[in-house]
């Protein structure tokens, strides 16, 4: 294999012209990304800088590269796994929120809002005005941190912005309007972004889903879990292979998604087996698969053609495999039984559509990861962390240290505790948080 | 994870008089009739219920018999002679349900959606055949259209033919005589029925089917050991890990197939979560599914047979016969041998073996030059794999009971078929929720290109491929199916296209009928189903 020359933007998108310099501020920004995890490694992981299987793809060994193509479901388990799927279904629609304070005292609070879709797709509802039936379901995979280096270029930013939420976006509607205060791991406030910044969780991207918005669903974190997962971990001296063994053990990403556990256990594996390991230029979550044949007409009838007339892919790579933006609605003027069609007539698995995330439940998401052999024999570290089951919710997994005693953790600790540092926690690189955040 | 186990919780007492005994432990019998009643007066209807919920066979009459038969063989050392049983076991569709109770409101909420909308609803997104004209279109079944789904669906198995015949003739009578029209009757056996002992247990295709079923956690008395599922002695005691049976089963909570009861936790294998609320009609109950797949062994054979020569024709597969390429398919050798232990050649001796059969995983092989990452048996249950679903655990959450027998009989191949075609599986399945584990397992693995993993591959947009046993292509693309075989060799993965392309027939496995049913407890059928 021969190592990329430099990292393109997710699905070779072509947002740039050549010869922008935002181009080598993304690879720089991605290669910077890539030595601080190898760094970290050694740091922060304690593995030997001989035993680290994870490589930048522009420094990649040589020989045979094959790619795992992995995916997972775009609706989020940890909603199912709180809260049951009906519940979770009409949760996941909704904008949750979270604190943070316009100054270094705590004065004023600042509410930030987000979408609860942990599964690095996010998507977003458009309502008929009149019925209220769902017309239009929008996606995005897109990682926050390519919009903050296109945000350099604001003449580009606000092109894009109109193009996929309106004519009337400004500039000033998507930055920061003050100071962004965050309480750190000491508790005090610390500045996480200054006033006139790119804003992620701005109005627009919010109501038009033009990037992912939850915390935990950004391209570091992708990056942070793949190097995480390439340490082989062991437990009374047996080597760990179960995803949810090691994502425990290791405390990398989320033990409650359906993404991280997979990620996670598929690099390990790969790491396991002697070989290198690391993500596919260009980097990016993408959205693999809509599933046609769970979409039926109102009376049960198949659409053959969902996939060409249905389903539009707004943002991709240029043969439509990687995508970034898409959504489902029903061509305009479209009749049944001598009535407008709307999305919301249509059935998903028989059911009448209801929600956004009955939509998202028939999308698959995935990321691809690169193996090249004759890698660094793995050893075993073991476990910093361990999982303690949640007391409120049996089926939600906290992530403590391995000293602390499960019986000291409180109930619902994750959903609790995160709904207020969420800034905090990915800036610094922790993606194993559960957030749902507080409801608004 | 060092938290407290509950055992109360992981080990129920199951109300063995309660529980129809073909979702636990099963008929398992040669001969099968399945009858299908539409309700005409529902009055008249409830009477029969009352009536027939006599002859209804449960959970404690079925695994004594077995029981009773497993120790005379044990003892005879041969099959033992002149012990035979016939049973009856019922299922109700949601139209029948609305017939029989007067108010559905305290019911409904509770029920499974799919089982609400009924097969015909689901059909094309389990991939049936959206072309109107198609054989498997459900416009076209011989039972389960939208206009003929039977209010109430019966199995009748017996261990002699005879019996059978006695028996559903029986029921149909009394039903007769109670107002209920017949619209559906089939008759099924085991393979072996048609004179090859060999054949015992098999399916049209060649191989050995059921192998793989879940082992259902619970107790059948106080006894704090006297389990439903044996206990292996030799299970790693590691509580992160599933716990198996003597015979490979991984054990699984009863709630999981029999409503009322309690449930897996999604990532703990050895723990379960308190029961769900469920109203009275649907405790120790379970849903059914039935499917009536016609399989096309020709179509198959020729299918494998072109496949299996264009390999072979390449040095990196020219050890692909016909039979290997099938088993390729299936996961397993025609005996049931797994292909993950037994890569290179059939193995009976190891198919007899019941634990070594079953007691097996993909995470050695996660590129699938064993197994293939698209065969039937690893699409439909990933085992130790992490999943698009999230870590193994939640897989024992997607499992089923299946209980299906083939009808039709074996085609040779040499003669004229004197059924013409009309040969293949009666498909039955019993699970706690019809969406979440026989839907979830057709629609997002069977059905899906890449899920639920699809290993590493030279090529960056290679998916493994659909199942080619029940995975069905889709429409846009002329519901043709593409595979990718791997091999690994010299440290190289080396790839080779299988592809269903120029064949004209596209499925092998083809609907040709089916229906959505709760299977009720007996105390239901008496006092509620069949209380005037």
């Amino acid at each position: 294999m021969a190592a990329i020359k430099k990292f393109n933007p997710p699905a070779n998108i072509s947002d740039f012209d050549s010869a922008s310099p935002l181009l080598d501020e993304w690879n720089e920004k991605l290669s910077l990304r890539f030595e601080s995890e190898i760094q970290s490694l050694i740091n922060d992981v304690n593995v030997r800088p001989n035993q680290i299987a994870f490589f930048n793809p522009v420094k990649a060994p040589s020989g045979q590269v094959t790619v795992a193509h992995i995916t997972w479901g775009g609706f989020p388990n940890v909603l199912t796994a709180t809260f049951g799927k009906q519940r979770a279904l009409q949760i996941a629609d909704d904008l949750r929120s979270f604190i943070a304070y316009e100054d270094p005292n705590g004065g004023q609070e600042l509410n930030f809002n987000f979408r609860p879709q942990d599964e690095y797709l996010e998507w977003i509802v458009k309502r008929d005005e009149t019925t209220g039936k769902i017309k239009e379901v929008v996606f995005t995979c897109e990682g926050p941190e390519y919009w903050e280096t296109l945000s350099q270029d604001p003449e580009l930013l606000l092109r894009l912005y109109k193009l996929y939420a309106g004519p009337e976006v400004t500039l000033t509607d998507l930055q920061h309007s003050q100071d962004v205060y965050e309480r750190n791991e000491n508790n005090d406030l610390e500045k996480v972004y200054g006033k006139g910044e790119y804003n992620r969780w701005n109005k627009w991207n919010l109501s038009s889903a033009i990037h992912l918005t939850h915390p935990a669903n950004t391209l570091s974190a992708e990056i942070n879990l793949a190097a995480r997962s390439t340490v082989a971990r062991k437990k009374d001296e047996a080597i760990l292979t179960d995803a949810h063994d090691l994502i425990c053990c290791s405390g990398y990403g989320g033990p409650n998604r359906n993404s991280d556990p997979t990620i996670g256990s598929v690099a390990n594996s790969a790491a396991r087996d002697r070989n290198w390991v690391s993500l596919h230029d260009p980097i990016g979550l993408y959205i693999s698969a809509i599933n046609p044949s769970q979409f039926t007409k109102p009376d049960g009838s198949a659409i053959p053609d969902f996939e060409s007339r249905y389903w539009n892919i707004i943002r991709s790579s240029n043969d439509g495999k990687m995508i970034l933006r898409s959504s489902v609605k029903v061509p305009e003027n479209e009749m049944f039984d001598g009535e407008p069609l709307l999305l919301g007539d249509l059935l998903v698995n028989g059911d009448t559509l209801h929600y956004g995330g009955q939509v998202a439940d028939t999308v698959t998401v995935g990321l691809y990861v690169d193996v090249v052999p004759n890698g660094p024999q793995a050893t075993g570290l073991p476990c910093p962390s361990k999982c303690c089951i949640d007391r409120t919710y049996p089926n939600i997994d906290n992530v403590v240290s391995i000293d602390q005693d499960c019986e000291t953790v409180p109930e619902a600790f994750a959903l609790r505790e995160t709904g207020r540092r969420l800034v905090s926690y990915e800036l610094k690189g922790y993606s194993r948080a559960i957030v749902i955040g507080v409801e608004r | 994870m060092t938290q407290a186990l509950d055992n109360d919780l992981l080990e129920p007492i199951l109300d063995g008089s309660d529980i129809q005994g073909n979702i636990v432990p099963g008929f398992n019998k040669d001969h099968r009739t399945l009858l299908g009643f539409t309700i005409g007066n529902p009055d008249e209807s409830k009477k029969w219920i009352k009536l027939i919920s006599d002859q209804i066979s449960t959970f404690y009459e079925v695994y004594s018999f077995s029981n009773a038969y497993k120790s005379e063989m044990q003892r005879l050392r041969t099959e033992p002679m002149g012990l035979i049983a016939t049973w009856t076991n019922i299922a109700f569709s949601y139209p029948g349900m609305k017939k029989l109770l007067k108010d559905m409101r305290q019911v409904d909420p509770f029920l499974d959606n799919a089982f609400k909308n009924g097969l015909h609803l689901s059909s094309s997104s389990l991939g049936d055949p959206a072309d109107q004209d198609a054989e498997g279109h459900v416009s076209k079944w011989i039972i389960g259209r939208a206009d003929d789904i039977p209010d109430i669906f019966l199995i009748v198995d017996s261990d002699l033919p005879e019996n059978m015949e006695i028996k559903a003739h029986y029921i149909a009578e009394t039903a007769s005589k109670h107002g209920l029209k017949k619209i559906y009757e089939e008759i099924a056996h085991d393979l072996s029925y048609y004179g090859n002992e060999q054949l015992r247990g098999h399916e049209h295709f060649g191989f050995k089917d059921g192998i793989s079923q879940p082992g259902i956690r619970g107790r059948i008395s106080n006894n704090p050991t006297d389990y439903l599922t044996p206990r292996s002695t030799t299970t790693v005691n590691d509580s992160n890990s599933p716990e198996f049976s003597p015979d490979g089963k991984p054990l699984i909570a009863p709630g999981e197939f029999i409503i009322g009861y309690p449930v897996q936790n999604f990532n703990y294998p050895r723990r379960a979560n308190p029961a769900d609320p469920c109203p009275e009609l649907l405790k120790n109950g379970s849903y059914l599914v039935y499917r009536r797949l016609r399989q096309d062994v020709a179509g198959f054979e020729n299918f494998a047979k072109r496949e299996s020569q264009k390999l072979s024709n390449s040095h990196e597969f020219s050890n692909i016969n016909p039979t290997r390429f099938k088993s390729l398919i299936v996961g397993r050798w025609p005996s049931g041998a797994p292909l993950s232990k037994s890569p290179e050649q059939d193995n009976p001796e190891l198919a007899k073996d019941k634990h070594n059969n079953n007691m097996f995983g993909y995470i050695d092989d996660f590129s699938g030059f064993k197994t293939p990452v698209f065969s039937h048996i690893r699409k439909i249950n990933p085992r130790d794999l992490s999943t698009d679903d999230g870590s193994a655990s939640k897989t024992l959450k997607r499992k089923i009971i299946r209980r299906g027998i083939p009808f039709g009989p074996p085609l040779d191949l040499a003669k004229p078929d004197p059924v013409n075609g009309n040969r293949g599986l009666l498909f039955i399945s019993y699970q706690a929720s019809i969406r979440d584990q026989f839907e979830f397992l057709m629609r997002k693995w069977a059905n899906s290109a890449f899920n639920p993993s699809n290993g590493f591959s030279p090529g960056v947009h290679h998916q493994g491929g659909l199942d080619l046993v029940i995975g069905q292509g889709k429409e846009n693309d002329n519901r043709i199916r593409h595979n990718y075989l791997r091999a690994k060799i010299n440290d190289k993965i080396i790839e080779a296209k299988i592809t269903t392309e120029g064949l004209g027939l596209l499925d092998w496995v083809i609907p040709t009928g089916g229906g959505y049913f709760f299977s009720p407890s007996v105390s239901s059928l008496r006092n509620i189903l069949g209380s005037p």
